[in-house]
C-alpha cells in the first residue's frame, strides 16, 4: 500500500523548505508531487509596482544564493533594449562577482550530499571553502550575501576607495615585501597599491579551495552510494527541458556563458565540462569541474584587475533607457536564468517574468525520484540542487 | 545538525549544548545560508587570529535540533507570507514559554522588501480589489492616492508612518499630539503619470499588520538587523541571549546629517525595503517654526547604499562594519530633524538650502554671489517687491518661486529677442524660419 511523506520542511537551515510529497510503493518511489508557495513573495509583481532603482535592489533578493545571476539578467536586459553597452571593466567585474558565487553555489549541494552521507572531515573542509568564498565576495562588493553590486550601465563597486576594506585586519598582511601598511592610508582617489592587495587577498583566498577540492575528490567522489542512482537520462533531459549542471551531468553541454557571450565570457578561456552518465555521482563531478573552471576564470580576470581599475566601472552620464519588450538570458549556477521584460513609454515595468533554472530541474526531478529507492530520495534532491526561494519569488 | 566534534575538546565538557531551533518562513535564502555558515565555521572579523576565536567559542556550544519544544533558542528568520505565517502559527505553541527569541533580518522585523507584496491567497476579496487598483495605477490613475486613507487594518493615512510599527509613531516623535502632513514631493512636477507615492494603499497594511500580529505572540527578546546580518552579527546576539545580557546600544551602521540635507526626498522615493521617511513636523501656535522629520528605519534597512549612492549632498552615511542589535524594533530607527524657513518669494515654509551644498555647487561660499549672478542673471521683479535684493536671493528662494522666477527672466528676454527682431528685420531671428517671412 502506498504511504505518503511529505519531505521535512522543516530541515533547519540546512535544506530546503520545498514541499516534495512522495508515495512510497516496496521501498520505491511510486509518485512525486512538488508543491509551492512557501517562500513566495510576490517579486515580479512588485517589481511592477516600484521604480526601476527598487527594482534593482528587489531583484537581487529573488534568490540569496545565485544574487548576481539575478541582477545582471535584469540590468543585462535594460542595457540590450536601450543599446546601452557598459564599460568593459564593469563586465569583468560582473563575470567576476558570478564566478565566486558560481563557486560557492555549487558547494552547497555538495555540503548536503556530505552531511547526508555523513562525511564530517569532508564536510568541514567544504565549509571553509564556502566561506572562503563568501570572504571574495566580501572583499570585492563588500557584502557577503545579497551583494547590491549592480547597476544599470555598470557595476557600483569602488575599487578605487573601498571603504568595506577598512576596518578588515589582516589584509595588510598580505602585502609582498612584509611591511605591513594600515589599511586608511590605502585610500586615494586611485591606489594602485590598494588593488594589488585586494588581487592579494583574492588569490590568496583562491588558493583556500585547492585543500576541499581534493578532499571531495578523494572522499565525496569516492563514495559508493552515489554512482548509479537518480539516472536522468538524455532523452527525459531533452524532454523536461532540464538545464545547467544537471543537462550537463546528462550529456547536454549547453552553456549561456558560452552560447550567448555576455559580460567579458567571451574574453576569458574556459571550458564546459560534460558528463553523459547522468547520475548523482556524474552531477557532482560536473560541479567539481565546474568550480575549477571558475578558479581558471577568476585568475585570468585577477590578472587584469590593477589595468581595470583606473577606468570608470559606470556610464557617466547615466544612460538613457529605451521603452520596448526585450528577453535576456544568463547562466545562473544552477542553469539558465531567463528574464522578459516590457517597459512602458514612462520606463517603468509593466511586466516582467523570471524563468529561474530550478523552476525547468523539477520536472527532472520528478522523474529521477520516480522507482527510487526511498533511502536515496535526500540525495538525489540535494544532486540536482532545487533551490527554493528561485522557484517561488 | 550537531557540529560538536568540530570543536576543540573542551567544549565536551560543559553540561549541555545550547540547543537551537531555527525557523525558516520563507526567506530568500540569505539569511539561511549565513545562519548555516554560523554553525558550521569560524565566523570571526578577525581572520588572521585563529587563537582569539578559539576563546570566544568556548563560552558557548550551539547545536541544531530539529524539536521546537527542546530548544533553548529559537531563531525566526523570512518574509511570513500567507502560508508560512499558517504554518508558523502552529508552530507557535510548540515553542518552550522558556526559550529565547531571536529575529533575524529585515524581513522578518519590518517586512522589510515584502512590506507592500502580495501575499494573500485569491480568496481573500482584498486582494481582488487591490489587484484592479493597482491596474489603474499602472494606466495613470492619479487619483489613486484618495484610496489610501481610512485603510480598514492599521488606519495610517501618511505615507511616512507606513514602516513604523503603529505603536510608535505618535509616542517617539518630540511633539506628540502635532498634525503630521506629509512632505509634498518636490519631485512630482517630472515624475511619470503612475504615481507611486499612493503605494502605500495595496493590502501590503494587511498582511503587515498580520505578520505583525505573529510577531508581537512570538515576542523576540533580540532582533538583529540587516538583509541579511553577518555571521558575527547573529552569533552575537546569541551569546547575548545565552548570557542574558542586554546588548550595548552601540551606534547604528547608518548617519544621517541634517545640516546637508535638502529635503528632496529622493531618497524615500528610491529605498527598496521602504525604510526612509520624510514629513513636516508643525508645531503648535501660528508662528511656530515647523521641521522636517527624516527617519530611517534600521530594521527595514538592507543596507544597499542606494541612498548614499544617490543623495546629491552626501548627508547619508552607511556603514557595514558594526553589528546591529536591539531588544525593540523601535530602536532601530534614527531620526533627524531640519528646521524649516520661510520662503522669501510666497512665505512658504521650505528646507533651507544646506551651505555645504553651495560650496559644492558653486566652489567656495564666497564665489558664491560672483556665481549666481553669472549663472542667473538679475533677479526678476518679483522678487524685488518682496523686498529681497541683490543677486544671492534667487538661492534662498524655494523651488516653485524659483522656477517662476526664471519663467518671468525668460519670458523677459524672449521679449527683448522678439523686440530686437521687430526693430532689426536683417538679423535672423528664431521665432520666423525665412520662408515664411513674408507671411508675417
Amino acid at each position: 500500500m502506498p504511504v505518503p511523506l511529505p519531505l521535512d520542511l522543516y530541515l533547519p537551515a540546512v535544506g530546503n523548505p520545498l514541499k516534495i510529497e512522495y508515495q512510497i510503493h516496496s521501498g520505491r518511489v511510486s509518485s512525486v508531487q512538488v508543491s509551492l508557495g512557501y517562500a513566495h513573495r510576490g517579486i515580479e509583481k512588485l517589481a511592477e509596482k516600484q521604480n526601476l532603482w527598487q527594482d534593482l535592489v528587489l531583484l537581487q533578493r529573488v534568490c540569496g544564493i545565485c544574487t548576481a545571476a539575478h541582477t545582471t539578467c535584469f540590468c543585462q536586459a535594460l542595457e540590450k533594449l536601450g543599446d546601452i553597452s557598459i564599460p568593459q571593466p564593469a563586465a569583468f567585474i560582473r563575470t567576476l562577482v558570478s564566478e565566486i558565487e558560481r563557486i560557492q553555489s555549487h558547494l552547497l549541494p555538495l555540503i548536503f550530499l556530505a552531511n547526508q552521507l555523513d562525511l564530517s572531515s569532508c564536510l568541514s573542509s567544504l565549509f571553509e571553502a564556502r566561506e572562503s568564498a563568501a570572504m571574495m565576495l566580501f572583499l570585492v562588493t563588500g557584502k557577503r550575501v545579497n551583494y547590491d553590486f549592480n547597476q544599470i550601465g555598470g557595476v557600483r563597486v569602488n575599487l578605487k576607495n573601498p571603504q568595506h576594506l577598512k576596518d578588515l585586519k589582516g589584509l595588510e598582511n598580505l602585502k609582498g615585501d612584509g611591511n605591513p601598511v594600515p589599511i586608511e592610508t590605502l585610500t586615494g582617489d586611485v591606489n594602485p597599491y590598494l588593488i594589488e592587495t585586494l588581487t592579494r587577498a583574492l588569490l590568496s583566498r583562491l588558493d583556500e579551495f585547492d585543500r576541499p577540492l581534493e578532499t571531495v575528490n578523494r572522499s565525496l567522489l569516492m563514495h559508493p552510494r552515489l554512482k548509479g542512482i537518480g539516472i536522468l537520462s538524455l532523452q527525459d533531459c531533452q524532454s523536461t527541458s532540464a538545464t545547467g549542471p544537471v543537462a550537463r551531468a546528462s550529456g547536454i553541454g549547453q552553456d549561456i556563458r558560452k552560447a550567448a557571450g555576455y559580460a567579458a565570457y567571451p574574453k576569458l578561456d574556459f571550458q564546459i565540462p560534460v558528463k553523459s552518465t547522468g547520475d548523482v555521482l556524474a552531477r557532482c563531478e560536473v560541479r567539481v569541474l565546474e568550480i575549477g573552471e571558475s578558479i581558471r576564470m577568476i585568475r585570468q580576470i585577477l590578472a587584469s584587475l590593477p589595468s581595470l581599475a583606473e577606468s570608470p566601472l559606470l556610464i557617466d552620464p547615466a544612460p538613457t533607457l529605451t521603452p520596448g519588450a526585450v528577453t535576456e538570458s544568463v547562466e545562473a549556477p544552477r542553469g539558465e536564468n531567463l528574464y522578459r521584460i516590457t517597459l512602458s513609454d514612462h520606463l517603468h515595468l509593466e511586466q516582467i517574468q523570471i524563468k529561474t533554472p530550478t523552476e525547468r530541474n523539477l520536472e527532472a526531478l520528478k522523474i529521477t525520484l520516480t522507482d527510487s529507492y526511498a533511502e536515496d530520495v535526500p540525495l538525489i534532491v540535494s544532486s540536482l540542487d532545487p533551490c527554493y526561494a528561485c522557484v517561488e519569488r | 545538525m550537531n557540529v560538536e566534534g568540530r570543536y576543540p575538546p573542551s567544549y565536551a565538557k560543559a553540561s549541555r549544548p545550547y540547543s537551537v531551533f531555527v525557523f525558516n518562513a520563507g526567506s530568500c535564502g540569505g539569511c539561511e545560508i549565513e545562519i548555516l555558515s554560523l554553525f558550521t565555521h569560524s565566523n570571526q572579523a578577525d581572520q588572521s587570529d585563529p587563537s582569539d576565536q578559539s576563546d570566544r567559542l568556548d563560552k558557548l556550544r550551539c547545536e541544531f535540533i530539529n524539536q521546537p519544544e527542546a530548544a533553548d533558542l529559537i531563531i525566526l528568520f523570512g518574509s511570513l507570507n500567507q502560508e508560512s505565517s499558517q504554518v508558523f502559527k502552529e508552530f507557535l505553541p510548540r515553542f518552550s514559554p522558556d526559550s529565547r527569541r531571536l529575529l533575524v533580518g529585515a524581513c522578518a522585523i519590518s517586512g522589510g522588501l515584502y512590506q507592500l507584496a502580495d501575499q494573500l491567497t485569491d480568496d481573500d476579496p482584498v486582494n481582488d480589489h487591490d489587484d484592479n487598483d493597482h491596474d489603474d495605477n499602472n494606466h495613470g490613475d492619479n487619483n489613486h492616492g484618495d484610496n489610501n486613507h481610512g485603510d480598514p487594518v492599521s488606519g495610517h493615512d501618511s505615507p511616512a508612518s507606513d514602516h513604523d510599527e503603529p505603536s510608535l509613531t505618535a509616542q517617539d516623535s518630540p511633539g506628540q499630539d502635532s498634525p503630521v502632513t506629509p512632505l509634498a514631493p518636490v519631485i512630482t512636477q517630472n515624475s511619470p503619470a503612475h504615481d507611486y507615492s499612493a503605494r502605500d494603499s495595496f493590502h501590503g497594511n494587511l498582511i503587515q499588520s498580520l505578520r505583525r500580529n505573529l510577531i508581537q505572540e512570538f515576542s523576540p527578546d533580540l532582533y538583529v538587523a540587516g538583509c541579511p546580518p553577518r555571521p558575527e552579527d547573529i552569533w552575537q546576539g546569541i551569546q547575548y541571549l545565552a548570557s542574558g545580557t542586554r546588548p550595548p546600544d552601540e551606534a547604528g551602521k547608518m548617519e544621517f546629517r541634517p545640516g546637508l540635507c535638502l529635503g528632496c526626498g529622493l531618497c524615500q522615493k528610491i529605498c527598496p525595503g521602504k525604510a526612509i521617511g520624510l514629513r513636516i513636523q508643525e508645531m503648535e501656535g501660528h508662528d511656530a517654526q515647523p521641521s522636517c522629520l527624516v527617519e530611517f528605519n534600521q530594521g527595514a534597512c538592507l543596507f544597499c547604499s542606494l541612498c548614499e549612492q544617490l543623495c546629491p549632498t552626501g548627508a547619508i552615511r552607511i556603514f557595514g562594519h558594526s553589528p546591529l542589535l536591539r531588544s525593540k524594533p523601535e530602536e532601530f530607527i534614527v531620526r533627524g530633524s531640519i528646521p524649516l524657513i520661510r520662503c522669501p518669494g510666497c512665505g512658504k515654509w521650505m528646507v533651507a538650502m544646506p551651505e555645504a551644498f553651495y560650496s559644492k555647487l558653486f566652489g567656495s561660499s564666497s564665489q558664491l554671489h560672483a556665481s549666481s549672478s553669472q549663472l542667473f542673471g538679475s533677479i526678476p521683479d518679483r522678487i524685488g517687491q518682496a523686498g529681497q535684493t541683490g543677486q544671492s536671493a534667487w538661492l534662498e528662494l524655494c523651488p516653485s518661486c524659483r522656477r517662476s522666477a526664471s519663467a518671468g527672466h525668460l519670458k523677459a528676454a524672449a521679449e527683448a529677442l522678439y523686440h530686437l527682431h521687430k526693430t532689426s528685420p536683417y538679423l535672423h531671428s528664431p521665432f520666423h524660419s525665412p520662408s515664411k517671412k513674408g507671411e508675417v
